[in-house]
């Protein structure tokens, strides 16, 4: 296989890893933030 | 006092400064941009040599991040503080994430490089044997239920598992390996565009790994207020039946 499929599979690879463990951090925050606000009655 | 103005008067959960992560995607996108275009193939490994600005950076925060988990263990250990026991948590899964990522991407460049995928390598067995190391760690954590007994203990881990980490930084001067040496030592022998490639590669991988530490230590600490909230809700629900 060439070069370019190793480097392109190890870019990608770090991409994807990285793009979805922020995702899940973020709805875990929004989730937590959310669950806060409406037990609160909107207040912060 | 009633219930309602009890419940305000629990400290406000902190906010998230979200800019820090725009800063560090910006960052992130602009290095991984900069190492495709600035560095020209390498001799011997030709273009390949490119996955070293995901591979190595990655390696790095690892350990700094297990670093990390070390001394906030040994601070709560003398502090019996929970907010070093979270900052310890967090840490730990962001690095075990970045040590998944480098063993990972190794393997990638080890296949057209060497021609296998895996082997027994010291530093190689020594990298698994860390991941397994903090995986426990985040196991342990999972499996108990009372706070104080899982920071007791995960503090512990956090100190003793630490130990491994200089075994694996120094596996290949230590140990004939089919791995190549450091890629930074006291040599200074990589030439100035890959290092220039490695050093913006290897600090945007730093505020992106400080982003992520610091968005979990939050979300945990948002987690542990919700989670007062219920019992002081539960308290509170208990007292007006009586």
């Amino acid at each position: 296989m060439s070069e370019w499929f190793y480097i392109w599979l190890a870019f990608g690879l770090t991409w994807s890893v990285l793009g979805a463990y922020s995702a899940w951090l973020n709805a875990r925050r929004k989730a937590a933030d959310a669950a806060l606000r409406g037990r609160n009655g909107g207040v912060r | 006092m009633s219930s309602e103005a009890r419940l305000q008067d629990t400290p406000a959960a902190p906010r998230w400064p979200a800019p820090l992560g725009w800063l560090a995607l910006l960052a992130f996108v602009s290095a991984q941009v900069a190492g495709f275009l600035i560095s020209p193939p390498d001799r011997a490994m030709g273009n390949l040599q490119k996955i070293m600005y995901v591979h190595v950076p990655s390696a790095w925060v690892a350990m700094l991040g297990f670093f990390i988990v070390f001394v906030a263990s040994l601070l709560y250990l003398w502090r019996r503080d929970l907010k070093h026991d979270r900052l310890a948590a967090a840490t730990a899964e962001v690095s075990v994430l970045f040590t998944g990522l480098t063993l990972a991407l190794g393997s990638i460049w080890g296949r057209p490089t060497w021609g296998i995928w895996w082997t027994w390598d010291p530093r190689l067995t020594s990298t698994a044997i860390m991941l397994l190391i903090y995986v426990g760690y985040l196991a342990l954590r999972s499996f108990t239920e009372d706070e104080e007994r899982r920071a007791r203990w995960s503090a512990a881990v956090g100190v003793l598992g630490f130990l491994n980490v200089p075994i694996v930084y120094f596996s290949v001067k230590w140990w004939r390996t089919l791995h190549q040496i450091q890629t930074v030592d006291d040599s200074g022998a990589m030439s100035g565009t890959y290092a220039i490639g490695l050093l913006i590669n290897s600090l945007a991988f730093l505020l992106l790994f400080a982003w992520l530490v610091g968005l979990r230590t939050h979300v945990a600490g948002l987690e542990r207020h919700r989670e007062a909230r219920l019992e002081e809700e539960a308290l509170l629900g208990r007292e007006a039946h009586v």
